[in-house]
């Protein structure tokens, strides 16, 4: 039978990391949308220029520094109505190339959906990926890069 | 450097990445999700198309991700983008690894190997003989040193979006329902052989699990589903499910209402469905004695053309429960006995019959009190053509649908394609016009 099911919530409970974004882009799950003209080019071997960590299902996970986030505008002591800080957002890649974007409200809402993942059986450990799927969040705003990276200065 | 004091993340990307994919919510799903308690949403395709058209199409048509909720239903369309999105969630591997990322910062900042050695001697804690490059690097360093325990980290990329659709015309479960089902056509006797030739010959199986069945190959929303099968007075009956041809629909209603006039049961007020049921069976034994064989017809048939015209709550399932007190639908049984009996007698412009004989023909379709409510307005507009002045034709779905879609010209829909930047929109008219 043809059907998938698509489940309204996600199943597992957010993790409680501490968000750093705006408020205002802040997600019960912490998830959050960039989009950007063009890619960010991963080098294939990540032995040297990253850190592994090992996950409890023993797979390592790589996390490849690309740059640094930045909210020029943007304190937490704006009042929540002010939305001027979101006008610019910078992206630092290396030390002279920065790309200009803005914090856009999404025109339809866009639902993360992910695989469900089933609960582990005895014995074997890590997550099984079901045939369910999940809303895992719904996303409303998004950090846009659309202009191409400029020269800066070293910082 | 005013710039720095404000909130810097270091944002980095996480191998391996996930699996993710943006559905674009139309803003009343995007409020269906968001409210209290949300349900379930269900991704159907159509079931493979196995029989008839097999030799003239090689390549399934129908092949589509539908997105149903339970009242609605929409087309999937995945719409690619030269633009990544990336999904971000806050990284947590703070503590032990600050180390390690430091020398990764001074890599992303300095671009080039010699810097991360530097960096790395430097990070031993002597700041004896730096050149000024890792002075540099240091300053990085220590610059989002602050913020270090503050990463997002991309987890996820997507190079398109799915889009939700209400295809036009909307979608309609009848359509798929016909090729699920068996025509119920004849007497009870043609169908046992259909339903043995059929081979599941599951009479142990429950009615509604073969309901079931057949919605799940629909891939249109349970509520649409529903009405569907309410509409085409679709049954199960000996494991199998049915609709019966417009004819047949006749004969039972016809039935009915003789019925009902014999054992006095009024169908203008409430009645009990069981009675009308004795009734309809009690005149076949007394009056059509002979013609009991290919006469008879399954209860579940009954039930399903007297649910057709039940007076239903808005909104509220008729399936499941057994019928007991009914009430006609004055409008809707009066509308339904023409459409039903036009297309059983006068299913195309060719078979058209004259319009007084059909007129009177619905009348006495209806029970004595509604006589006067029979008049041609009384049908939907769409459903009947008068191909010349006296006579009248029932107009298909298939043609109705085709109709509609000639209905925009090509004009008009080459110049709605010109403003919309999609490219789905852009290209069509032209497959068209190739096929």
């Amino acid at each position: 039978m043809p059907s998938i099911t698509l489940h309204p919530r996600a199943s597992r409970s957010p993790s409680r990391v501490p968000n750093p974004l705006p408020q205002l882009l802040q997600t019960p799950s912490g998830l959050a949308l960039l989009e950007l003209q063009g890619t960010i080019n991963i080098p294939a071997s990540h032995d040297e220029s990253s850190h592994s960590a090992e996950t409890p299902d023993g797979a390592s996970v790589f996390e490849t520094p690309i740059g640094k986030l930045l909210f020029p505008d943007y304190s937490p002591q704006n009042p929540a109505d002010d939305s001027a800080w979101m006008k610019r957002v910078y992206l630092y890649v290396g030390r002279y190339q920065r790309i200009t974007g803005e914090v856009k409200k999404l025109p339809k809402p866009l639902a993360l959906v992910q695989r469900r993942p089933t609960p582990a059986p005895a014995g074997s450990a890590g997550g099984h990926e079901s045939d369910e799927l999940e809303v895992v969040e719904v996303v409303r705003y998004k950090i846009y890069f659309k202009n191409r990276p400029e020269p800066v200065n070293d910082l | 450097m005013s710039t720095q004091s404000a909130q810097s993340i270091l944002f980095t990307h996480t191998a391996p990445q996930q699996g993710f994919r943006l559905l674009e919510l139309p803003p009343e799903v995007a409020d269906l999700l968001a409210s209290e308690n949300p349900p379930t949403l269900y991704l159907k395709t159509p079931a493979p198309v196995t029989t008839t058209t097999a030799t003239s199409k090689t390549s399934d048509p129908r092949e589509y991700v539908n997105l149903c909720t339970p009242t609605q239903t929409y087309r999937i369309r995945q719409v690619q983008s030269s633009n990544s999105l990336h999904i971000l969630r806050p990284s947590d591997r703070g503590g032990g690894d600050t180390v390690l990322r430091r020398e990764d910062l001074a890599v992303v900042d300095g671009r080039a190997a010699a810097a991360v050695v530097a960096a790395a001697s430097q990070e031993g804690g002597q700041g004896g003989d730096m050149d000024v490059d890792v002075e540099v690097d240091v300053d990085v360093d220590v610059d989002v040193g602050v913020d270090l325990a503050e990463t997002m980290t991309t987890i996820a990329k997507c190079g398109s979006t799915l889009e939700l659709h209400v295809p036009e015309g909307g979608l309609q479960a009848a359509e798929f329902l016909g090729g699920l089902v068996g025509r119920f056509a004849g007497g009870v006797s043609a169908a046992a052989a259909a339903a043995a030739t059929g081979g599941t010959g599951g009479a142990g199986v429950a009615e509604g699990k073969v309901m079931e069945a057949v919605f799940a190959d629909i891939p249109v929303s349970r509520a649409e589903c529903e009405r569907g099968w309410v509409e085409g007075c679709a049954f199960v009956w000996r494991g199998r499910a049915w609709a019966p041809t417009p004819e047949v629909m006749m004969e039972v209603w016809k039935r009915v209402v003789d019925g009902a006039v014999v054992q006095g049961i009024d169908l203008r007020a409430q009645f009990l469905v069981d009675d009308l049921w004795k009734s309809v069976v009690a005149e076949e034994d007394e009056e059509e004695e002979e013609e009991e064989e290919e006469g008879q017809f399954p209860r579940a048939l009954f039930e399903a053309v007297v649910r057709r015209v039940v007076e239903g709550e808005e909104g509220k399932s008729l399936l499941g429960e057994t019928l007991k007190w009914a009430s006609l639908d004055k409008d809707a049984c009066v509308r339904w006995v023409g459409e039903t009996y036009l297309e059983a007698m006068a299913p195309m412009a060719s078979a058209a019959v004259g319009r007084s004989e059909f007129l009177n023909a619905w009348k006495d379709h209806l029970p004595e009190a509604w006589r006067e409510e029979v008049a041609l307005a009384k049908l939907t507009d769409a459903v009947y053509q008068l191909p010349d002045p006296t006579t009248i034709c029932f107009v298909t779905e298939f043609e109705r649908q085709r109709s509609k879609k000639n209905l925009p010209t090509d004009a008009s829909a080459s110049t709605a394609a010109k403003k919309s930047r999609n490219w789905h929109e852009l290209f069509k008219n032209q497959k068209r016009q190739k096929r």
